[in-house]
């Protein structure tokens, strides 16, 4: 009986469906859980991005969104750097950029995470994304007041090489991003660059450069790509509000 | 065999890694530190020891033609359900085995255990062979682990072991170990260890 193929047939049919069916009862139950992971995970990102969260801090889950709610003001630009309103019953959480770059230019949601401190502009965060060797890489860039000296970045969600491409996400790597700048001295938008080795004060240009990661190379030169495209759907808001502090 | 003996022999003498050199992938890229390492050999462990006892509960029933397929199906179902639990309630961990978890479904230990073993024996020789064997693989997992996270960053589970007086004088960390090279000699030094201790060599 056990080669007859029709026998095969159903007995497969049976282990698939009760398989299926325990991982989407799984999956169901587990689900608001894990968002909520992801959803502490990316305001935890932004924080860190902007320099109030580090890896020595620890909070609990609330204490992180309570934290958020209280120093981050959150906000929409257009391509051209004016404020739009979102349509009704849609919050800034529920904006993914990653869709939103699917888009026509003058159609997309570009969120803005403001550091604020007793009124004051302290520091501007935008979602930054794109393809790695491996993975899309997701993280958060923090620029300072000035809209030119990059105060952090983070990458929060990575499937790179664990060791290798992965350790962007290390402390020891994010923080060769600090105090770099992202405008030349005629004002053009130029992003700044991994490169190979060490960044001294002899390397020409050192302050639009990075330190990179041996073994590495692939996942630096796709975070490059990735971090100035998505610095000029923020230009034109970024000149803006350059000219004026 | 008695059920003991199912469940030592695969930790030490038939060890999974360091005898049969299966599941090495895995052994090298999750190892830097010592938490990845025990969260991975414990979910590997889970998972071999239930694929186990569910392919030797419905062993008779298993049609020969298609039971690499029923095999894998039980492995994936397996693992899916770890990689979703880590994902609730351990987050950090899950985030640095990323893809790792995943690919447990490919590592060989397990399809190995189900083929060779549970597919031909009762439950309960099946459950303690699958822990043996996930018990082996964890105890090099951890070995190496810990060895790559004292030695490479001298820390153990992120905590600072190696005093900052050690530091001073000159101590640096071995930035090699925490490179898969690294991990390729250690697991090299211990075979060749376990081997000369209990002198069994593979002849050609």
């Amino acid at each position: 009986m056990q080669q007859n193929k029709y026998y095969s047939f159903i007995f497969i049919s049976i282990i698939t469906i009760l398989c299926g069916g325990l991982l989407s009862i799984t999956s169901m139950v587990l689900h608001p859980k894990q968002e909520l992971n992801e959803i502490v995970e990316m305001k935890k990102n932004i924080l860190k991005a902007v320099g109030i969260f580090n890896n020595q801090t620890k909070m609990s889950q609330n204490e992180i969104l309570d934290s958020f709610d209280k120093s981050i003001e959150s906000m929409i630009v257009n391509f051209n750097g004016q404020n739009v309103k979102l349509p009704a019953g849609v919050t800034i959480d529920n904006i993914n950029p990653e869709l939103e770059e699917q888009k026509n230019k003058e159609q997309q949601y570009l969120p803005i995470y403001i550091l604020k401190k007793n009124e004051d502009f302290e520091a501007y965060c935008i979602p930054i994304f794109g393809k790695g060797l491996w993975s899309t890489i997701y993280g958060y860039l923090a620029l300072e007041k000035d809209l030119e000296t990059i105060k952090g970045v983070t990458f929060y969600k990575q499937g790179e090489t664990p060791g290798l491409g992965a350790d962007i996400a290390t402390e020891r790597f994010t923080k060769n991003f600090q105090g770099k700048k992202i405008f030349d001295e005629n004002g053009n938008l130029i992003s700044v660059k991994i490169i190979k080795g060490k960044v001294g004060e002899s390397t020409p240009n050192h302050i639009h450069k990075v330190d990179g990661i041996s073994g590495a190379t692939k996942t630096c030169d796709g975070v490059n790509d990735f971090i100035i495209k998505d610095l000029k759907k923020y230009e034109q808001f970024l000149l803006k509000n350059r000219d004026k502090s | 065999m008695s059920n003991k003996k199912i469940l030592v022999e695969p930790i030490i003498k038939n060890n999974p890694i360091t005898i049969q050199v299966l599941g090495i992938c895995s052994a090298l890229a999750v190892t830097s530190q010592l938490k990845p390492s025990i969260v991975m050999g414990i979910s590997v462990t889970v998972i071999i020891m239930f694929s186990n006892i569910i392919v030797s509960m419905i062993r008779q029933w298993i049609p020969k033609n298609i039971r690499i397929i029923v095999e894998m199906t039980v492995i994936a179902t397996m693992v899916i359900l770890v990689d979703q639990f880590l994902r609730a309630f351990m987050f950090d961990v899950s985030k640095q085995l990323s893809v790792f978890v995943g690919l447990i479904i490919t590592n060989c230990i397990v399809l190995g255990r189900l083929e060779g073993f549970a597919l031909h024996n009762k439950v309960m020789p099946s459950l303690f062979d699958g822990l043996g064997n996930g018990f082996g693989y964890a105890l090099i997992l951890i070995i190496i682990g810990g060895m790559r996270e004292l030695f490479g960053s001298g820390k153990l589970l992120g905590i600072q072991i190696i005093p900052q007086w050690l530091y001073n004088v000159g101590y640096v960390d071995n930035g090699l170990l925490m490179l898969a090279p690294g991990a390729f000699f250690l697991l090299g030094l211990l075979v060749w260890l376990q081997r000369s201790i209990t002198k069994q060599y593979e002849e050609d």
